[in-house]
């Protein structure tokens, strides 16, 4: 049963899957690297998803709903902003708050969009390269959307790690009293990559009820944004590993899909700890290996409040 | 500081809370006067909901009874959504008892017990329960025979299949939908015995894009029809993009699927909630245990896909007709022989399952492809 | 100094402005449903009976998050601690023929070791390999969760459930006593007694001497001899024992079964309720109850006005951010 075919389709499944999961992860990425910790994904996510639903019905052009979930996610992560740095609240209980607010205004708002049908994004299969045999249903089949998160990983890696403005964002996270006293403006770089981070986070819902399945209906993300919290850990803070634990994680859901559909017998309860558990090894072996706290922003969810000390 | 600042919060609650008491209790008195005989006709109705309406599937198909019978009879209805099994329901059970509604539906099997409990303390009220086996003087149940109805979608299916593979996205391992898949099975059987039925569980009620997925995982292992036990029609999306043939589910779903989808097994709630609510009305209202099927119209299917050939569309007609003329029980297709994956016996030619049975039932039909998590013996 | 008093008066105000006039939007009297609120959580004995019943893991949540906060560490994972000590009870509710007076405190035991051995493993991340604990607590949470759903759907499902994913109920004997003909149980005071003794013991032992010196200021606390590691793994642990007691009070008093979905996020909630408590057990009792409202009137505001259960999320949602938002405006005074 399990053969090139069978594998090939697994990994385009992957990429499927762990698309929606990759815009979330990065958005989370840049918002933690800047030393903000935001637990909202799951109601930015909804947010989106809803949004970008809904604004493809209203305009009929998908696209300008990809954009204001975005805008739908960077309102929702401006409250988060608003509360973690300018009032310097705690982090972790606006986050938590933020996810009710987003399953609420959605829930409220969006029940007259269960059972319609918006204008959807769809895959493009690209000449010739598509029918290159496995590798072309891998990698040459997907929508646009799904080529943008990879390109966005990139844009984003270059961002962090090549340009001073990336540098600002790293020390606002890791030492802002330092970054401060070089003359970084703290807040200000907190604010915009809570901000861009909200934005992308909005995308990854946008990208499930618009081009992964193509509906609305009430808590659809149905917790893949508590998953993205996973992933910004697993993958390290970093862009680059971001895009394959995404797929990993992606793709361990579809595997255990495809093994139940090949007839294997296996516990679904149990794969679906899979994800948690290997994120947990994960951990475990970078910091074995380092004996130092792993790749985490050291100043991540502390608010930095100007001339104290922390 | 702090402290000081949550026992200001607190205070300010109690002080409130015991101020609104007192008005409360006033507006009680004013609210339940006794009741007299004209306003008795005056009937309102509860609903407690598992699961947010905005599921487009259980509770969506329930809450348009909800809507169906407001219009009808122009009585006030009340729902409360998203309800806690086993921890909250009795507090919003209760609540609704308290507050003199006569007639409270709670839509999951979850909340028997609670319902049961608080059935005890206001024998003037009359309960109904949904999918479950107790029921007491004022609590009465009721349920649809959906197997009936996939057991007709599953005839479609199994004419429609060529590579004798059809696949069944399914959410969790409770009898209900277990229920539902045999029936299907069934239905595939009795048309094609070669073709199988192949289950993939998701976990999740409600996940479109994992519902999705599993179906695409079910087309990628050959299978050309796929049926589904999950609330929104994300497994149909998936047929329709595959050029493949799907079986909705709840209502139709010819609209996210407009070529795969063939049928679908629908729910049509407001017949039972009809009938329960005139009996109220005209205080004939008894505890009964409502297990309907498609000759009162509480399941049925959606209407055919231009695709399904004139010979298949006769077949199932005629297998509707067994139920309508009451030639066959309505447990059918559940008579014997029935043979369960190992390929034993469990119901001898002629044999008929018991309503029990079948609201317990946990294992698959030969023809089945897939596992059921073992409880320990 | 005027302002310390304002701020809270203001935020709450605030807050039942804003949605004040999102019910109005909806047509719904403002006024009139805040009567409701609170009528229905405190002037009928079951109101009140079903606030005491929020509020109890709320309580031994709220301490759960607490008691570490203390030491300086997040406890994200008390909603999985609860979900494995109410495992274990159930296990030993069950499955193990006890002498009727036994059965209880044996499934509290169980509940409070498994919820700290839940508790151990992030404990032991941090203490040993310094592994951030918000993160390791809310990974095993899912674990947690899904290991209770496998075990009810699999080898713990009941005989006599009509094959639902649910255990049988449990033996009178496992059950708590309930008073009043309410649901009220003796989980209630249990989860009071805890939090007293709780606030003793942090501030009259030299291990609630210790937490609190970590918290306050860790390099002290190396100054003074006392291990951070040891502080750390302890309060983290006796957290996750009292999330475990949590779970147990759950399924004996309220549920008398094991099912899948027992917590609709209590462990998540004691986030909030630790922080408005400012860590402190005693006050941790008020912040419980003050949550325990919000979910019993949010609830009555459904039944009485069936509003989309979506208005009581954004409703709860805006009172803890003016809340919290309140006290820090204060706090950067």
């Amino acid at each position: 049963m399990v053969d090139a075919g069978f594998i090939a389709s697994l990994l385009a499944s992957s990429i499927r899957a762990g698309t929606p999961l990759l815009y979330a992860t990065l958005g989370e990425t840049l918002t933690e690297r800047s030393g903000i910790l935001n637990l909202g994904i799951e109601g930015i996510m909804i947010t989106g998803a809803f949004t970008g639903f809904a604004v493809s019905i209203l305009t009929g052009n998908p696209w300008l709903g990809v954009l204001f979930a975005g805008f739908a996610g960077m309102a929702l992560a401006f409250i988060h902003a608003f509360f973690s740095i300018t009032l310097k609240a705690n982090q972790p209980i606006t986050g938590l708050m933020i996810v009710l607010l987003g399953l609420g205004i959605t829930g409220f708002f969006g029940r007259s969009y269960i059972g319609e049908v918006a204008v959807y994004i769809n895959p493009i299969h690209i000449p010739y390269l598509s029918s290159l045999p496995y590798v072309g249903e891998i990698l040459f089949t997907h929508d646009p959307l799904a080529y943008i998160a990879v390109i966005l990983a990139a844009v984003l890696w270059f961002l962090l790690f090549k340009t001073r403005y990336g540098l600002e964002i790293i020390a606002a996270g890791e030492n802002p009293e330092a970054a401060d006293s070089v003359g970084v403006d703290v807040d200000r770089i907190r604010y915009i990559s809570t901000l861009i981070g909200g934005f992308l986070v909005g995308i990854g819902g946008a990208y499930l009820s618009l081009a992964y399945a193509k509906l609305w209906t009430e808590g659809m993300t149905a917790g893949r944004g508590w998953i993205c919290l996973a992933l910004v850990i697993f993958s390290g803070w970093m862009p680059q590993r971001a895009v394959l634990g995404a797929y990993l994680f992606g793709g361990l859901d579809v595997l255990s899909f495809k093994l139940q559909a090949t007839g294997v017998g296996i516990s679904y309860h149990l794969m679906r700890m899979v994800p948690y558990v290997v994120t947990i090894v994960v951990l475990l072996f970078s910091v074995i290996r380092k004996r130092a706290a792993f790749g985490a922003p050291a100043s991540l969810g502390v608010p930095y409040i100007r001339g104290r000390k922390q | 500081m702090k402290a000081k600042f949550l026992v200001l919060i607190i205070l300010a609650v109690l002080a409130a809370g015991l101020l609104a008491g007192c008005a409360g209790e006033e507006g009680k008195q004013v609210t339940t006067p006794a009741t007299t005989p004209e306003e008795k006709k005056e009937i309102k109705a509860a609903f407690v909901y598992v699961s947010p309406i905005g599921d487009a599937g259980w509770t969506y198909m329930h809450d348009q009874g909800r809507q169906f019978i407001e219009k009808k009879y122009g009585i006030k209805t009340a729902y409360t959504e998203n309800v806690a099994e086993g921890g909250d329901d009795e507090r919003v059970i209760r609540e609704y008892a308290e507050q003199g509604y006569d007639v409270i539906f709670t839509t999951s099997f979850g909340f028997m017990d609670a319902t049961i409990t608080v059935a005890k303390d206001f024998p003037d009220t009359i309960f109904e329960h949904c999918s479950g086996y107790k029921t007491a003087e004022n609590v009465g149940t009721y349920f649809g025979r959906m197997y009936q109805a996939r057991y007709l979608t599953g005839i479609v299916a199994g004419a429609m299949t060529k590579t004798n593979k059809i696949g069944y996205v399914a959410a969790h391992p409770i009898p209900e939908v277990i229920r539902g898949i045999n029936a299907f099975a069934l239905g595939v059987k009795k048309v094609n015995p070669e073709a199988k039925v192949y289950v993939v569980w998701t976990g999740t009620w409600y996940d479109p894009a994992k519902e999705k997925e599993a179906a695409i995982s079910l087309l990628d292992e050959g299978c050309d029809v796929i049926a589904q036990h999950q609330d929104s029609p994300a497994a149909q999306q998936a047929a329709e993009e595959r050029g493949a043939y799907s079986i909705g589910y709840h209502s139709d779903m010819s609209k996210f699927a407009p070529n795969a989808h063939l049928t679908a097994a629908v729910w049509n709630w407001s017949v039972i909630y009809s009938y329960i609510i005139e009996q109220v009305m005209q205080g004939t209202w008894k505890s009964e245990e409502i297990w309907w099927g498609i000759d009162r119209g509480v399941v049925g299917i959606a209407p055919f896909n231009d695709a399904v050939p004139e010979d298949v569309r006769k077949m199932v007609e005629e297998e509707k007709e067994k139920y309508l003329s009451g030639e066959v029980a309505e447990q059918y297709p559940f008579v014997g022989p029935i043979y369960d994956q190992q390929g034993n016996l469990v119901k001898a030619e002629g044999e008929v399952m018991t309503d029990e049975e079948l609201l317990s039932m946990n294992f698959f039909v030969d023809n089945v492809v897939g596992e059921i998590p073992a409880a320990s013996e | 100094m005027r302002w310390n008093y304002l701020a809270p008066v203001i935020s709450i105000v605030a807050s039942l402005a804003v949605v004040g006039v999102m019910l109005a939007v909806m047509g719904i009297n403002p006024l009139e449903a805040y009567i409701v609120m609170f009528s229905r959580s405190f002037a009928s004995k079951f109101g009140l009976a079903e606030l005491c019943v929020k509020t109890t893991p709320l309580i031994l949540t709220g301490l759960a998050v607490a008691i570490p906060l203390r030491a300086g560490l997040w406890n994200i994972g008390a909603e999985g601690q609860l979900y494995m000590g109410a495992f274990a009870a159930s296990v030993v509710a069950l499955y193990i023929n006890l002498p009727e007076f036994l059965v209880i405190p044996l499934m509290m035991a169980a509940g409070a070791i498994f919820g700290m051995g839940w508790a151990a493993i992030p404990a032991f991340l941090k203490a040993k390999f310094d592994l951030n604990e918000i993160i390791s607590t809310l990974l095993l949470n899912y674990v947690a969760i899904y290991w209770v759903e496998y075990m009810v759907y699999g080898p713990m499902r009941g005989k006599e459930v009509y094959n639902f994913p649910y255990t049988d109920l449990f033996p009178d004997a496992a059950t708590l006593p309930r008073f009043f003909g309410t649901r009220l149980h003796l989980g209630f005071l249990i989860a009071i007694l805890i939090a007293i003794a709780i606030y003793h013991i942090l501030k009259r032992t030299d291990f609630g001497f210790a937490v609190r010196v970590v918290g306050a200021n860790p390099r002290a606390a190396d100054y003074a001899g006392i291990s951070r590691q040891k502080i750390i793994f302890y309060s983290m642990l006796l957290g996750g024992m009292l999330a475990g007691i949590a779970g147990m009070i759950e399924v004996s008093g309220i549920q008398l079964r094991l099912r899948p979905a027992i917590s609709t996020g209590y462990g998540y909630a004691g986030i909030p309720v630790a922080l408005l408590a400012s860590g402190n057990p005693l006050l941790v009792i008020l912040s419980a109850s003050l949550f325990g409202f919000l979910y019993v009137g949010g609830s009555a505001l459904q039944t009485t006005y069936s509003v989309p259960v979506a208005i009581v999320y954004v409703f709860q949602a805006l009172i803890v951010l003016f809340i919290i938002g309140g006290q820090s405006l204060r706090r950067g005074d």
